[in-house]
């Protein structure tokens, strides 16, 4: 990629974030992805590893919480039981 | 690049050694398609990557890994699902990671994580394999500190020099340097029973391996203890295969750290910007940090202390003794006084007090002339009309006017010097405190030169830093979305919007009018500025960077009327 298409690709991606929508600047971007600069690509790929961390750890949040609550609740149910067999 | 030393630091130190969890019964990775040519389109086959100093590293299901191939149509599809895309191929590429505490981040990844949740008795060795504790092996991070240190540190517990106890520091309660200074435990055993170790919280082991900042620096710390063996040591530990002596010296080991550290660790909260700035004063290598590393210096000062200590427990006593010294003097009530005297001057002349001790140098013939020279046309820059008019007089008639610049600076020196004498008089108390607080000053400045002005130790200090505060920006810094992202784009960073600012800057005095070069670093500058700002990690922060660039470079060029590429 020369330079200035280098320049047209940034032109278009600022004008696709600005009036375009998400699936659009994605769409943009991966087709001319390829054709990047490798430091560029490069770049892009450190970032979109970010996003990667970020959403893993959201998931495993999540998955930590349901854990935490199912052992709640298996503790109230064996708790109900107990008290069931001493009545 | 910050972003990289951010996420090779941060993010891929403790997910480094992840392949043998990898290779363990239950967790192995999906044969790949490209390699079995068994998999079937309905259920994608997984293959694992992470990052690494030298690019994204993919892992194959036997547990050996390879480097994915820029320009390939792997990395194509690598990226096409990293951005979002679903998989086009065969092949699902996912992240692999871990937490904080270095257990795997999904529980879905392995079937055996509650392996990891046993605690061991205190005297058992840890769990092996795949425990936290041997993603986060200290001996794997220190190679450069660990060069970088003087000879003769190593081989058996450390003898401290035999220097008297100060004792005057352990009556407020405080750390006594003294009990260091005088008690090492005996050459070629690991004695834990010592009186060093009194008062001080011993850290356990698994805590300190479970944090990456800690098990770093107890790497640093086994090789100044056993330089010989402490790899060997270490291993046998992780794997649960240690010798009596290995326990031993892991345990005087804990010991000796966690002394080490809460020294180390009391100097720091000491050493303030302002004591970094007075060093810098004293010594070219602190000039040169603060300098180079503006805000981050006094961090980074830290952190050499930190390692600093490790290496050197001895330099460090010392360091702390100077510095509880220090305080004591600066305590003084002929200190106080002295302060109070300069901050009058400063105010008089309208001075800050940085700027004041940076402009008066009274240390020797040449800095005073070129000190009294500085000062005097500052004063007259600021002179009103009857200054200004004596100093003319002064200057046709070459004799000296009481009222003049030039006597209103030799005044502000003598003044000075008189409040804080930089050389030491026998009969002039305040001399002595001045005298000490600067040799102290010099000496904590000799002790700390030799990892300061280290190349080598400075990079990886500064990318220590650096990956602590991507680490805390990662989570707020840039736009995070696609909305947030539109929203800087049209609002503080539209073209528009960077004019107005660039207008306004072309408004102020200082703007250079005919000089082009002047005026594109101010801008540089600015948009640089901007940019650390909303510096940021993920797809739409790099969108953003892209944004910002390109607006700024319109935004400017409008307002100046040429092509600015800031």
């Amino acid at each position: 990629m020369t330079k200035e298409e280098l320049d047209a690709f940034r032109e278009k991606l600022v004008e696709l974030t600005e009036n375009g929508s998400e699936g659009e600047v994605r769409e943009y971007v991966e087709h001319y992805y390829p054709r990047l600069p490798e430091e560029e690509r490069r770049a892009l790929l450190f970032n979109t590893l970010f996003d990667a961390i970020r959403e893993e750890h959201a998931i495993s949040e999540i998955q930590e919480k349901g854990l935490e609550a199912a052992d709640s609740l298996e503790q109230l149910k064996r708790k109900i039981e107990r008290e069931k067999l001493t009545e | 690049m910050n972003l990289e030393d951010g996420l090779n630091r941060s993010q891929t130190v403790r997910i480094r050694e992840e392949d043998e969890e990898a290779s363990a019964p239950g967790n192995r990775i999906p044969v790949q398609q490209e390699e079995s040519g068994e998999a079937s389109p309905e259920t994608p086959q997984e293959v694992e990557y992470q990052s690494r100093d030298e690019g994204v590293v993919l892992f194959n299901p036997d547990g050996s890994e390879r480097q994915l191939v820029p320009g390939t149509p792997e990395e194509d599809e690598v990226a096409h699902q990293m951005l979002g895309g679903a998989p086009r191929g065969p092949v699902r590429y996912r992240l692999r990671m871990l937490d904080a505490d270095g257990t795997p981040a999904s529980p879905l990844r392995g079937n055996d994580q509650t392996s990891t949740t046993t605690e061991p008795t205190p005297t058992t060795p840890l769990a092996s394999p795949a425990s936290p504790e041997q993603q986060n092996n200290p001996l794997r991070f220190n190679r450069a500190y660990i060069a970088a240190a003087a000879d003769g540190q190593g081989d058996g517990p450390s003898v401290q020099s035999p220097e008297p106890p100060t004792p005057e520091h352990s009556r407020d309660g405080r750390l006594d340097a003294g009990r260091i200074m005088s008690g090492g435990p005996r050459p070629g055993a690991y004695e834990i029973r010592d009186r060093r170790y009194a008062g001080i919280p011993i850290k356990p082991i698994r805590d300190i391996l479970a944090d990456s900042r800690d098990s770093q620096l107890f790497g640093e710390a086994l090789r100044a203890i056993n330089s010989k063996d402490a790899d060997g040591a270490l291993e046998r530990y992780i794997n649960g295969a240690p010798t009596k002596e290995d326990m031993d010296f892991m345990t005087y080991a804990a010991h000796e750290y966690s002394l080490r550290l809460r020294f180390a660790e009391d100097i720091n909260k000491r050493m303030t910007p302002q004591e970094v700035e007075l060093l810098a004063r004293r010594n070219k290598d602190f000039l040169n940090l603060l300098t180079h590393e503006g805000d981050r210096a006094t961090e980074m000062v830290h952190q050499a202390i930190l390692h600093q200590a490790m290496e050197k427990p001895d330099d460090i006593m010392k360091m702390w003794g100077a510095m509880a010294d220090m305080e004591k003097d600066r305590g003084t009530l002929r200190y106080k006084r002295a302060d109070e005297d300069i901050k009058a001057i400063s105010d008089r002349l309208g001075l800050s007090r940085k700027d004041l001790t940076v402009m008066v140098n009274v240390s020797n013939a040449n800095e005073r002339q070129a000190s009294k020279d500085q000062l005097t046309a500052y004063i007259h820059e600021r002179a009103g009309t009857f200054r200004r008019a004596i100093d003319r007089a002064e200057r046709i008639t070459k004799i000296p006017f009481v009222g003049s610049s030039r006597n209103a600076a030799l005044m502000a020196m003598r003044e000075m010097e008189s409040a804080m004498p930089t050389r030491l008089d026998v009969r002039d108390p305040r001399s002595w405190v001045m005298n000490r607080i600067d040799g102290t000053l010099q000496d904590i400045a000799e002790f700390l030169q030799p990892t300061i002005s280290n190349p080598e130790m400075r990079t990886r200090i500064a990318r220590e830093v650096l990956s602590n505060k991507n680490q805390k920006a990662s989570g707020e810094g840039g736009p995070h979305s696609y909305e947030e992202a539109q929203k800087l784009s049209k609002e503080r960073f539209s073209p528009k919007s960077v004019e107005e600012r660039v207008r306004a800057r072309m408004r102020e005095r200082d703007w250079p009018q005919n000089d082009i070069a002047a005026q594109d670093r101010i801008l540089g500058g600015m948009a640089e500025t901007e940019r650390k700002e909303h510096a940021g990690t993920g797809f739409w922060a790099w969108v953003f960077e892209i944004l910002l660039g390109q607006n700024w470079n319109k935004g400017a060029s409008a307002a100046l009327g040429r092509p600015v590429h800031a």
